[in-house]
């Protein structure tokens, strides 16, 4: 079973007077262990396409299910239950919350799941040794370089061990070698522990990982290639 | 514990402001918290001279005198003696009252005259604070008599000078003597220094043919809280009944005991006043950090946290920075408190006296009383204006949009 089933996806935005489709009708299946990638240009709707499967936004129209779950009609809690079970987010500008060191970055999805203080611990400090971080687990963000916090990023969202990560332009703000080690440690994490990941970038290095690359164009998938 | 991790550290993230509103809240609570010790001394102080001088904290009389305050009406003095040894009582004195006319060489007029034992009567209050000129009365029956400065002058009377008591005694006979001024009181009150004149019981009682009788006993111990208990102490040995009753202040005047009970309203006053605007400072301080972290409570809300917590976050930050305050806010006010406590509050009048109310003059410095309620209270109020004014920021943080937020910058 696809962990993502979007079907007539539609999405408007109203910018005053003007309505300014974004996604309009998009049809597409994500395959448990896929590493995808969203690619277009500027206003394709890859990032409106990729809120709307992470349950941060309401589309207008169509269905959007993830693990055969149905997300329309889900109560606000249900949504932020699912958002944080079953999908992890790594965002273009990091958002780590600044107050908090690597660890207790990691370990904040773990906390709100409810799991104990032993496994929270074994699974942050796993995942901080998975994604290059060990030794830093106590610097705060401000601490770490721009790829240093990413990779906490990444931890974040794969520590409470969800279904789907999706990454929004991850390496947008990371120079060209650190983006490329960013997008290896991805990569590693999709091969070596079946981690589903759907990327929306325009970046070739990630074009470069990805076994599929759904190209947008104004709201509409207008290829989907499969390597 | 995360939560609590993180609004204690967002706290910190902006320290002069974090400082600057927890030092207001704290500067309010240290002061409604030393206003109310100052306030609660102030009023102590004047209820129990008042208490003591008027009513005592117990007294014994006749059950009719209280209303029809007739001649007839006595108790033995020789109750006093077996009241002063109770342990709770540190004082016990003998009071006598009788109308009638006080004269001089030329000039007459109407008198309230009033029997004390000086030696006793020191023992509850110090009546001779309000000796303006001559002497106090002497501790034995001279026939000396102590006159209101307005009545001296009315009666042109000088120190040393005889004053004619003119009135009836208990066994129908015209009472008749003449008393030596030995002094002038004023206590600010026409009524009182125009007619009051105070002499030695045992010279009334010998006037009024009422040899060991009085009118009232007025009891005092440690402190008029303990009124019930004094009270108690002496029905113990003085028989309730026909001839005597015993009754505790509150009981002897409902009027000035539910003055007492008060007291408190006006803490809450000031509390509600000074939080008020100490409460607008803090909804301010969290508006502004939802403002400021909208980017950062829309990731919050990304990765899962749900509505509930968000608010819990917003409350436990204001809650936080309300306790940095409370800290502070207790420390400032223990310390002025015992500023009260040691150094007092000067409340002189011009000529260097204390003030005067209802005949009575009181000490020229209060002192504050310390009670744990205006602590709780004002603690408690504080914590309820924090969570108050954190409900609004923190709504409009539970209601943010993941996506919306996220894009502020």
């Amino acid at each position: 079973m696809a962990i993502v089933e979007v079907r007539n996806l539609t999405r408007t935005y109203k910018q005053g007077n003007l309505k300014v489709p974004a996604l309009r009708g998009i049809d597409l299946d994500i395959e448990p262990g896929e590493f995808t990638v969203l690619m277009g240009p500027s206003g394709s709707g890859k990032t409106t396409l990729l809120n709307q499967i992470g349950a941060l936004d309401i589309p207008d129209g169509g269905s959007i299910k993830v693990e055969g779950k149905e997300l329309a009609g889900m109560k606000k809690s249900d949504l932020a239950k699912l958002r944080l079970e079953r999908i992890g987010f790594v965002f273009q500008a990091y958002n780590l919350i600044p107050v908090l060191t690597a660890y207790e970055n990691a370990e904040f999805v773990l906390l709100m799941q409810g799991k104990s203080k032993a496994e929270r611990k074994s699974k942050v400090m796993d995942t901080l040794k998975t994604v290059g971080l060990e030794g830093m687990e106590h610097r705060r963000p401000t601490e770490l370089s721009g790829g240093q916090q990413q990779r906490v990023a990444v931890a974040r969202a794969i520590a409470g061990g969800p279904a789907l990560v999706l990454a929004d332009e991850p390496t947008a703000n990371l120079d060209s070698a650190t983006g490329y080690e960013l997008i290896e440690t991805m990569k590693k994490l999709n091969e070596e522990h079946g981690v589903t990941f759907v990327f929306a970038t325009h970046d070739p290095k990630v074009m470069e990982h990805a076994r599929r690359i759904v190209r947008l164009v104004d709201g509409k998938i207008e290829e989907d290639n499969h390597k | 514990m995360t939560l609590l991790r993180i609004a204690w550290r967002n706290l910190w993230r902006h320290k002069r402001r974090t400082l600057i509103t927890a030092s207001g809240m704290a500067i309010a609570m240290g002061l409604v918290i030393s206003m109310s010790a100052l306030q609660d001394g102030m009023f102590d102080m004047m209820a129990d001279v008042m208490i003591r001088q008027q009513l005592g904290h117990a007294q014994v009389n006749h059950p009719e005198w209280p209303g029809k305050q007739s001649m007839y009406d006595t108790v033995p003095s020789s109750l006093v003696d077996g009241i002063q040894a109770l342990p709770e009582v540190t004082g016990a004195s003998g009071r006598m009252f009788s109308f009638g006319l006080a004269a001089s060489e030329t000039k007459a007029g109407g008198a309230r005259y009033v029997g004390i034992d000086p030696a006793d009567d020191r023992a509850i209050t110090d009546l001779s604070a309000n000796l303006v000129d001559g002497a106090f009365l002497g501790d034995a029956a001279k026939g000396e008599v102590l006159i209101g400065q307005a009545m001296a002058k009315e009666l042109e009377l000088a120190i040393g000078e005889e004053l004619v008591f003119l009135g009836q005694a208990a066994d129908g006979s015209t009472a008749n003597e003449l008393l030596t001024v030995v002094g002038t009181y004023s206590t600010g009150v026409d009524q009182m220094d125009k007619t009051g004149a105070y002499m030695h019981v045992g010279d009334l009682q010998r006037i009024l043919a009422l040899d060991g009788q009085v009118h009232q006993i007025l009891v005092v111990g440690e402190h008029m809280d303990l009124s019930a208990e004094i009270a108690a102490a002496v029905s113990g040995i003085v028989e309730d009944g026909e001839h005597t009753q015993v009754r505790a202040w509150e009981d002897a005047d409902p009027a000035m005991a539910q003055m007492m009970g008060m007291r408190d309203a006006s803490l809450f006053v000031m509390l509600f006043i000074i939080f008020s605007v100490a409460g607008l400072a803090v909804l301010n301080t969290n508006l502004m950090t939802v403002f400021e972290r909208t980017r950062e409570l829309g990731v919050l809300r990304a990765i899962g946290m749900t509505r509930s917590k968000m608010m819990a976050l917003v409350i436990l930050e204001s809650v936080l920075l309300t306790s940095v305050a409370v800290v502070f806010g207790i420390a400032l006010g223990g310390f002025l408190d015992w500023l009260l406590i040691e150094y007092g509050f000067p409340y002189e009048t011009e000529d260097g006296k204390g003030f005067s109310w209802q005949g009575i003059t009181f000490p020229t410095r209060f002192y504050g009383t310390v009670r744990p309620f205006p602590f709780i209270v004002t603690t408690c109020f504080v914590f309820f204006v924090a969570v108050a004014a954190a409900i609004w920021p923190a709504i409009r943080a539970a209601l943010l949009r993941p996506v919306q937020a996220m894009r502020e910058v």
